[in-house]
């Protein structure tokens, strides 16, 4: 009896170490992959997210709620401070309205005398947020919209008023959103009106600096920052702050989204312009039997 | 009759230790502030995975430890499989040493456990720098650190008064009725 039970463990040891030592070199082998054939490895991981968490919205939805009607309530407690917040907002309010809706007629007034067609490829669709990224190193979210929406790699995605990312990996039924505060977004901008180009590099802070200004001396503290198009990643023209000058002396930008409060996401359509990519050629959309290395549409 | 009951109870146990452990991933990911530059938060399922390879092994079976960090990783866009390859690694050097642990005072138990998490992340720290990959800030990592070090008592103490979680005196048997 000593003896059978002896041998039972020797096996057990043995064939635990095995066990172990398969999943060494399984984790070792995944993160290789990982780090040598990256792409791959993350649509992998997109998969399985678009696999698993779509199927837990019942989870997420209430308990995101929750903290939401608690921080509510929190708000209820500085009421009266609010209200009268307000009320010296609207005050301004009405003063701008009134400046906007004389704009509006003016600039009626001035698209009527130019005959101009807005651009009615601008549109979008909208996604619910699921997830965030889980940990405090990445900034990205996942909303309930993919493939299946037809989603597509690089699309800008924005709250109600301003750019909040783009797009970086798409599954069938979920896509991920990059946010412009992730330390691997870059974006290109334009610091209206002193029309100095930049780029809007995100480092994990809440306020992302503005990298390779072309004049630094143009810009000031509340200039508006928008995108210009440029690499044909976004369309030009969409909001993502105002300029702040930060207590180290670097100019950051405000972002015009509020992260603390992203539900829905605006998700914008966009196809790019047929790039120019030889001299002397019909600039055009891609024919179908013309395949050109620059268009990878 | 240990064979009768015993195996249900350990699957049921394991199913508990699977089943938080999903849980907490699932948690970390619930969208509640999505601003930047928030705090690291004490990494929880680290301490209640240590806790259980001291006081009950064999409730946090290799493959559990594995496929719930492993899970981790892919959810939250954390480098695939390097996280869960050095929590095995330092799962592995508890429960290879467990004689010694279970003589440790809580003190000792808890130092050891902070060290293994400091070597874990600065491991971590230096296979990314070595593999030209993004690494997170250094300073977060300190704070994550400290974080799960200042946690590890107060899991701990919850497990024991709260759920009856002990460390397994001299002389107990284990599941399949051998002493420990």
């Amino acid at each position: 009896m000593a003896q059978q039970n002896d041998s039972e463990v020797y096996f057990r040891r043995v064939v635990r170490r095995v066990l172990i030592s398969v999943l060494l070199v399984f984790l070792v082998a995944t993160f290789m992959i990982w780090r040598i054939d990256n792409p791959r490895a993350e649509r992998f991981r997109m998969a399985v997210i678009d696999r698993v968490v779509p199927n837990l919205e019942w989870v997420f939805a209430p308990v995101a709620h929750m903290s939401n009607m608690i921080s509510d309530f929190q708000s209820y407690s500085r009421i009266y401070q609010q209200n009268q917040e307000l009320r010296r907002e609207l005050q301004q309010m009405k003063a701008w309205k009134e400046a906007a809706i004389q704009l509006e007629q003016k600039n009626a007034k001035l698209l009527d005398l130019n005959n101009v067609k807005l651009n009615p490829k601008l549109t979008y669709t909208t996604g619910v947020v699921l997830t965030d990224s889980g940990s405090p190193f990445r900034q990205s979210a996942l909303i309930n919209i993919g493939k299946h929406d037809g989603v597509v790699d690089g699309w800008a995605a924005m709250d109600g008023l301003g750019l909040v990312g783009r797009i970086s990996g798409v599954g069938n039924n979920s896509a991920r959103v990059l946010f412009l505060t992730d330390s691997s977004s870059r974006i290109p901008v334009e610091v209206t009106p002193a029309g100095q180009k930049a780029i809007l590099a995100g480092d994990n802070t809440p306020l992302p600096p503005l990298e390779f200004i072309d004049g630094v001396d143009q810009v000031r503290a509340g200039d508006r920052v928008v995108t210009t198009g440029d690499g044909g990643v976004f369309p030009p023209g969409l909001l993502a702050g105002t300029v702040f000058l930060s207590g180290d002396g670097r100019l950051r930008v405000k972002l015009a989204a509020d992260y603390r409060r992203l539900e829905f996401l605006r998700v914008i359509r966009h196809l790019p312009s047929a790039p120019i990519s030889e001299p002397g050629r019909l600039v055009g959309p891609t024919l179908p039997g013309q395949v050109s290395a620059g268009n990878d549409g | 009759m240990m064979d009768d009951i015993a195996p249900f109870r350990l699957w049921l146990c394991r199913a508990y230790y699977l089943g938080i452990g999903l849980l907490l991933v699932l948690w970390s990911i619930v969208p509640f502030d999505l601003t930047a530059g928030s705090w690291p938060r004490p990494d929880i399922f680290y301490c209640i995975t240590i806790a259980y390879v001291v006081r009950k092994p064999e409730w946090a079976p290799v493959w559990a430890v594995f496929f719930v960090f492993f899970m981790r990783d892919v959810l939250t866009l954390a480098p695939l499989g390097l996280f869960t390859l050095l929590i095995v690694l330092g799962s592995e050097v508890v429960r290879g040493n467990i004689q010694a642990f279970r003589e440790y005072s809580f003190g000792l138990e808890w130092l050891w456990m902070g060290a293994i998490f400091t070597a874990i992340t600065i491991v971590q720290q230096i296979l990314l720098l070595l593999m030209l990959a993004q690494t997170p800030r250094f300073v977060e990592q300190i704070y994550l650190i400290v974080f799960t070090i200042m946690a590890y008592p107060v899991i701990v103490g919850a497990m024991k008064y709260g759920f009856g979680f002990t460390r397994p005196r001299p002389g107990e048997l284990d599941a399949w009725g051998k002493r420990l």
